[in-house]
């Protein structure tokens, strides 16, 4: 007897008292947590919200969360207030520096309530006094109270930042977006596509002599992605590349007959946002884009009016590069043709 | 292992966490998280009632399953009951007081491995009653939070002018920004060690103090 004693005391007791501990303190903690963890949740909830419940204090801290069903793009968040005194949407657009985000607090009929420009990586002086307690951002705010639909820098009295063209640029896209998600949310109005370019329209207003009718042709000139001709040889569309800071900088030159540049459309790329992505953000291309209709041959940075993108030195470049790319091949094409 | 039977009253087992074997001046234990919160006198309060929550509740268990676990697995049924309990404390304090867990961090759940606790176990609950070990754990418990609030009462009006975030120095004198960080921390702790030698010295009460989690076996 002694000796199952002995077996008892050195081998399973050990075992069974650390087990029956083990579980012992598993249920307890398992009743703790039951208890706590709606309590945590719902702290984490409070906290999230606490920034959206400043922007509406009407809602009174509850918010149903929407963002899920949300489609329009550029939206970080979209909340309604669960009293329905109305919304809450955070939405961002392509700055100097990277996003702008701002919060949209609307009533329920989409009119503009205040907005509040949140922390962005703008540069110090400009963009940052959105946000930075400088009167500039409230300013701004201010004037955007009692709008909806849609905003437009420079017009209502919605004057932006003055000298930060760009961030307030961005901050008007920003708004516009959640205007669009309240149309979407509120009155199930898909939202409108951002005008991706529509390349086949360019091409068709830039050379109308063309009818429309164009033909795919296969090159062997370098760099050329894809390239076009008007089946009545009244002109050729080229998309070429250049090699810019982040990767291909695409280009789409159309030309008339003669190789003279009628439209020149700078493509999306991977340049970095604030420099080669300015070429099709929307935001400034525009002159440079024009500067380089009416030539022919070849072009030059920083010659004959062609000065590219300021402070994007080396994506302007590419982009000439491409535009010659697309002249070298107009001279195969017309070649071709002349055959 | 004859251990000294002394007939303690129940008020002297308070009253030695406090004084004479402060676990934190005098035992020297659980230094490292008194070195980490001691910046705030709100964030010390909070750490020593919450380590004090779970030196009652640990000391009392253990005490209670003393005759039962076998010295084989002493360690981990130790370690197991103190975790279980420094988890509920953690997720009380998550739901019902938010700040202090953003101003405790991981020093919170590292009240696990506080050697005050573990420390008493072995010395105190294993051996006597339920009851006494109580008494021992509040006793214990108030030692520390006593030694916290000093060194953090030091720290915090030093290096931010603030107790308990009332403002005591005026705004305009400059603070002591170096107390609120780590060597000021040290250097807090070397010097309150160095003032309670010395009373020891005058006292006639000097103990000898041993580098580290040593576990005293006996008296």
């Amino acid at each position: 007897m002694s000796k199952n004693n002995e077996t008892w005391n050195e081998l399973v007791k050990p075992v069974v008292v650390l087990t029956v501990i083990c579980l012992v303190t598993s249920a307890l903690l398992a009743v703790t947590n039951g208890l706590t963890a709606p309590v945590i949740a719902a702290n984490k909830e409070a906290k999230a919200n606490a920034v959206y419940a400043a922007a509406l204090p009407e809602a009174e801290g509850q918010f149903d969360d929407l963002t899920e069903q949300v489609t329009t793009e550029n939206i970080v968040a979209a909340k309604k207030a669960s009293n329905g005194s109305g919304w809450c949407i955070q939405a961002t657009g392509k700055g100097f520096g990277g996003d702008v985000p701002v919060i949209v607090a609307m009533d329920n009929d989409g009119v503009i309530l205040n907005v509040s420009f949140m922390q962005n990586e703008e540069s110090a002086g400009f963009g940052k006094r959105l946000w930075d307690g400088s009167e500039d951002g409230p300013k701004f705010a201010e004037s955007l109270v009692g709008k909806s639909g849609s905003v437009a820098l420079h017009e209502d009295g919605v004057d932006g930042v003055s000298g930060a063209t760009i961030s307030s640029t961005a901050a008007v896209k920003a708004i516009n977006s959640a205007l669009n998600c309240y149309n979407e949310l509120a009155n199930g109005v898909a939202p409108a596509e951002e005008p991706k370019m529509d390349t086949d329209a360019l091409i068709a207003e830039a050379l109308p002599e063309a009818d429309g009718a164009f033909e795919d042709v296969t090159v062997t000139t370098a760099n050329i992605t894809a390239a076009k001709k008007a089946a009545n040889g009244a002109g050729y569309a080229v998309t070429a590349t250049g090699k810019g800071f982040g990767g291909d900088v695409p280009v789409l030159v159309v030309m008339d007959g003669e190789g003279v540049i009628r439209k020149v459309a700078f493509l999306e790329n991977g340049e970095t946002a604030g420099y080669g992505a300015r070429l099709w953000d929307g935001t400034d291309a525009e002159p440079f884009a024009a500067s380089l209709e009416g030539k022919s041959g070849s072009v030059t940075l920083h010659k004959d009016g062609v000065d590219g993108l300021s402070g994007a030195t080396l994506s302007s470049t590419a982009a000439v590069e491409a535009v010659n790319h697309a002249l070298e091949c107009f001279d195969e094409l017309n070649a071709k043709e002349a055959a | 292992m004859a251990a000294k039977t002394e007939n303690k009253s129940k008020m002297s087992i308070v009253t030695n966490g406090l004084v004479k074997e402060n676990p934190t001046l005098r035992l020297v234990l659980g230094t490292c998280p008194t070195l980490a919160v001691t910046t705030a006198v709100s964030n010390a309060l909070g750490m020593g009632i919450a380590a004090a929550l779970v030196l009652i509740c640990s000391n009392m268990a253990i005490s209670a399953m003393r005759k039962v676990i076998p010295n084989k697995v002493h360690l981990p049924c130790y370690i197991v009951i103190i975790a279980g309990f420094v988890s509920v404390v953690q997720m009380l304090v998550k739901a019902y007081a938010e700040d202090l867990d953003t101003a405790l961090g991981v020093y919170l759940p590292l009240i696990v491995v506080n050697c005050i606790i573990l420390g008493r176990a072995e010395m105190f609950a294993c051996k006597n009653t339920v009851l006494d070990s109580a008494l021992d754990g509040l006793g214990m418990g108030a030692g520390f939070t006593l030694a916290l609030v000093a060194m953090a009462t030091v720290r915090e009006i030093l290096g931010a002018g603030t107790w308990l975030g009332f403002t005591v120095i005026p705004e305009s004198i400059p603070r002591f920004s170096l107390m609120t960080s780590a060597p000021g921390g040290f250097m807090t702790f070397g010097l309150l060690m160095a003032l309670v030698v010395w009373v020891e010295n005058r006292t006639n009460n000097k103990i000898e103090r041993k580098i580290g989690c040593a576990v005293e076996k006996g008296e």
